[in-house]
């Protein structure tokens, strides 16, 4: 087996947890914002929750079947050779693109929002560097450095919510559900599909220690997803009402910004932007790991090692060039990165899991 | 040992050969071996009797004690044939019914002959044997028990390691009195050939790890091995790694708290600092006092700690970052005083804090390595250069010296001497990053840092443990200490089978 490491069940759950956050927590809420306007939270908190949960589900049953194999190994088992090497194929595809889609993501925001002299490719060859060292160090470490740096996460996103109460008008989010629940549910649609991307766990599943334990692993996270983000979203609504929170690029770090204690605390978000880096980095390591790992088991490579160099230089291309500017970015994720989301995330571990459950391959 | 003495001893003379029963032959090899050796006394004198036989005395002049070689060997020899009447002739007689010495023994190699001699032993040549004797009789002059320079604490056992091996494992025999209390003896160093003690609870300690620990000792083929710290940088996971990846320790206490948790203890003779393995980052961070104070003053200081080597490894950098990229984050009170504290400072405040962190480096290594009556001056030029003279110039911020001396002494706070010097290392590159890149420069340091050493080992215990990978029960003892009624179990990554230390309802406090 390529990789060695076993995880425990919540180190998957909190590296789960952390492939959905960082970019979730500063992206969603305006996003679902400008459809849902005020009910943005409801369309976070009940319907992506429930996307998240069948998600979730889905590929954990599906690879429950399957002990200690993980998507690429057992795809051929189920769909035939040629149909699975496609199906792989287009699996290391998509993570490798989605993966463009958040490094792009994560240095056009920092070289918006914080140092807008710095060329963008500073920042997409330092994360790059950085986390192929992370993914060489294997699946291990990574949930290692994961545990740590959400430790601190949650503390800080405690702290900031705690520190603007003091901004918030809750009447902001009134009235509840002023056009009924069709414009909520269509809303729901893109933090739906962020939810989804639990689904990784088709490529982690078999590195538990006790892999049945993946279940309480990712419902778990999927919960604390939904309960984190509804909180950023009601306090960025709260705070800046639908209007302002649907049409600012980064609301919650608009938020960050309003923090003032004590004439003291001031413009805190530098330091939390280090913080928010660290959880991109986990995000990133975590799709960059499963494509090398997937790539390196396709071709049946005897260490994923060699390939995470060409892979990250791959990535930092794919991030530079598929992207003409932070527009198509915007439009990317909203609609085209959405249907590719709920394909591999959603429909195709499910057709695979029908396939399995007809043809009574697996246990 | 036996097995890797053997193996030495076929390179130092011919496997197995023997002493020879004739006096003159042996006198003769070991003239030929032992010329030029200024410091062997040589001995010969005549067992008493009516016959007297011709016996040879040699050892090493400072390892023996002297006045008990004519206590237990001449003495006897020269006078108990004539008091019973009855010449005493083989070496095994006198062995069994002459020798008033508890550790004696007959070796008939000459390779065994020699090796016992070096080290320090009597050894005893009586013509017509073949065999000789050997006592250990030995009496070399050492340094006192004293309290330990580097880790001196408030509260707890004054007593320190000394470059004696044997005074070093009665000190935690004294504080261990369990048979379960292996200490297993190696000889390491082709020419040293130095005594190396591996100590350990067999009952608690986890046999893979002891076997590992043994395994990589017997793979050391060095010449010589003068201090703890060669052996400690074969015990490395990494190449080139930074980290301390076992304790040193000069505490005899904090060996024995080791050895009740399960781990391994590494004695080497002829230096106080025993090592001790496996060690986690954050055990590092502890004081064996910790464990001495009461509870909640001792979780405090475990904060304060923690408080201490955030500074220690991030001030300067935090302070570069700052005041060059990310000026808003001042309060602006505060911000007026900077800009007047840094007004002529002539340098960026990268080169303003690289001058200064690097000065005060030198001053800190000039210190230790100044004698004694010269090191007053050195801190009386350092204190004026850094704290006055340097601002006066115009030179550096009066900002910048608080912030060089806060790392400073945070660093000091660090328990151990190594993991203190890893911090005080790795500060210049995170500065480097923080002049290029800001905070984002400093984020990125810190991610590296924290990769690199989640992905460290110490004998399969993972460095950042109970960290991360977390292990549940156990971050009470690592940020905060746990109040001994409450110590149930030894850290479970680190102890094997027998993890229970504390029983249920022991105190008043937890049956309640």
């Amino acid at each position: 087996m390529l990789e060695k490491g076993r995880l425990y069940w919540w180190q998957l759950q909190w590296l789960l947890f952390n492939t959905v956050f960082p970019t979730a927590v500063m992206f969603v809420s305006a996003i679902t914002a400008q459809v849902a306007r005020q009910d943005a939270w409801i369309a976070i908190l009940l319907f992506a929750t429930v996307f998240g949960l069948v998600a979730g589900l889905v590929c954990y049953y599906l690879g429950i079947r399957f002990p200690r194999l993980n998507l690429v190994q057992y795809v051929d088992l189920l769909v035939g050779k040629a149909a699975g090497k496609v199906i792989s194929c287009a699996y290391i595809i998509f993570f490798l693109w989605i993966n463009a889609a958040i490094i792009r993501e994560f240095s056009s925001f920092l070289a918006t929002a914080f140092m807008p002299e710095t060329p963008e490719l500073v920042f997409t060859a330092t994360i790059m560097l950085l986390s192929a060292y992370m993914v060489r160090n294997g699946l291990e470490v990574m949930a290692s450095v994961n545990q740590l740096l959400v430790s601190v996460m949650l503390f800080v996103f405690a702290s900031i919510t705690l520190l603007s109460v003091n901004d918030m008008d809750f009447g902001r989010l009134l009235p509840v559900l002023e056009k009924g629940w069709l414009p909520v549910l269509k809303a729901s649609l893109t933090p739906g599909y962020w939810r989804t991307e639990v689904a990784v766990m088709l490529m982690l599943l078999p590195y538990l220690k006790e892999p049945r334990e993946g279940k309480r692993a990712v419902v778990r996270a999927v919960l604390i997803l939904g309960f984190l983000v509804t909180v950023d979203v009601i306090s960025n609504l709260a705070i800046f009402g639908p209007e302002l929170t649907a049409n600012s690029t980064f609301p919650t770090l608009n938020q960050i910004r309003y923090i003032s204690l004590a004439r003291f605390l001031d413009r805190i978000e530098a330091v939390v932007m280090i913080l928010w880096v660290a959880g991109i980095l986990i995000k990133v390591g975590v799709f960059y790991y499963v494509a090398v790992l997937a790539l390196a088991q396709l071709f049946q490579l005897e260490d994923y090692k060699p390939v995470v160099l060409p892979v990250g230089f791959l990535l930092a291309l794919l991030s530079d060039v598929l992207f003409t500017g932070s527009q198509d970015l915007k439009e990317f994720i909203i609609k085209p990165l959405a249907v590719m989301a709920y394909t591999f995330h959603l429909a195709i571990p499910l057709f695979l899991l029908l396939v399995a459950a007809v043809r009574r391959v697996g246990q | 040992m036996r097995f890797l003495s053997r193996r030495r001893k076929e390179k130092t003379a011919a496997p197995g050969e023997k002493l020879s029963s004739r006096l003159e032959d042996n006198l003769v090899r070991l003239n030929q071996r032992l010329g030029s050796m200024a410091d062997v006394v040589q001995r010969e004198f005549y067992i008493a009797g009516d016959k007297p036989v011709k016996a040879f005395l040699f050892y090493i002049d400072g390892l023996v004690n002297r006045g008990l070689i004519d206590e237990i060997i001449l003495k006897p020899l020269m006078e108990e044939s004539l008091k019973r009447g009855r010449q005493f002739r083989s070496a095994d007689e006198i062995y069994y019914h002459i020798l008033s010495s508890t550790d004696a023994e007959l070796v008939t190699t000459w390779a065994e002959l020699l090796h016992r001699f070096l080290s320090g032993e009597l050894c005893l040549l009586i013509d017509g044997n073949a065999a000789a004797i050997v006592v250990d009789a030995r009496g070399e002059q050492v340094r006192g028990i004293e309290e330990p320079p580097t880790e001196p604490v408030i509260r707890g056992p004054r007593d320190g390691f000394t470059e004696n091996i044997r005074i070093n494992t009665m000190m935690i025999r004294r504080r261990v009195k369990s048979e379960h209390l292996k200490m297993e003896s190696f000889i390491l160093g082709e020419l040293t050939r130095t005594e190396v003690i591996v100590a350990y609870l067999a009952n608690v300690a986890q046999p893979d790890v002891v076997a590992e620990v043994k395994k990589r000792l017997q793979e050391i083929k060095i010449d010589g091995v003068l201090e703890s710290g060669y052996i400690e940088e074969f015990f490395c996971e990494r190449p080139f790694c930074p980290f301390p990846t076992v304790l040193s320790t000069e505490r005899p206490d904090r060996v024995a708290a080791a050895l009740l948790e399960g781990r391994v203890a590494l004695l080497v003779d002829g230096t106080p600092f025993a090592l001790v393995m496996p060690v986690t980052f954050f055990s590092l961070l502890q004081a064996s006092e910790d464990y001495y104070n009461n509870a909640c003053y001792a979780s405090a200081l475990r904060l304060i700690r923690l408080l201490a080597l955030n500074f220690s490894i991030l001030l300067p950098s935090l302070y570069i970052a700052i005041t060059t990229f990310h000026q808003e984050m001042i309060p602006t009170s505060l911000v007026v005083s900077l800009i007047s504290s840094r007004e002529g400072v002539p340098f960026p405040a990268f080169v303003e804090a690289l001058l200064m962190e690097i000065t005060f480096e030198v001053l800190r290594e000039g210190g230790v390595r100044l004698p004694r009556p010269v090191g007053h001056a050195v801190s009386i030029v350092g204190a004026l250069v850094i704290g006055q003279a340097a601002v006066a110039a115009g030179l550096v911020s009066t900002a910048m010296i608080i912030v060089v001396a806060l790392t400073a002494i945070a660093n000091f706070v660090i328990p151990s001497f190594e993991a203190a010097t890893v911090v005080r290392l790795l500060r210049f590159p995170l500065m480097a990053l923080s002049a290029s890149l800001g905070l984002y420069g400093v984020g990125l340091g810190l991610l590296t840092i924290l990769i690199y050493a989640a992905s460290l080992r110490s004998f399969g215990v993972p460095y950042l443990s109970p960290m991360a990978p977390a292990v549940a029960g156990e971050l009470s003892d690592v940020m905060v200490r746990r109040p001994w009624y409450l110590m149930f179990f030894r850290p479970k990554l680190i102890a094997g089978k027998d993890v229970q230390r504390l029983e249920k309802g022991s105190s008043e406090l937890d049956r309640g």
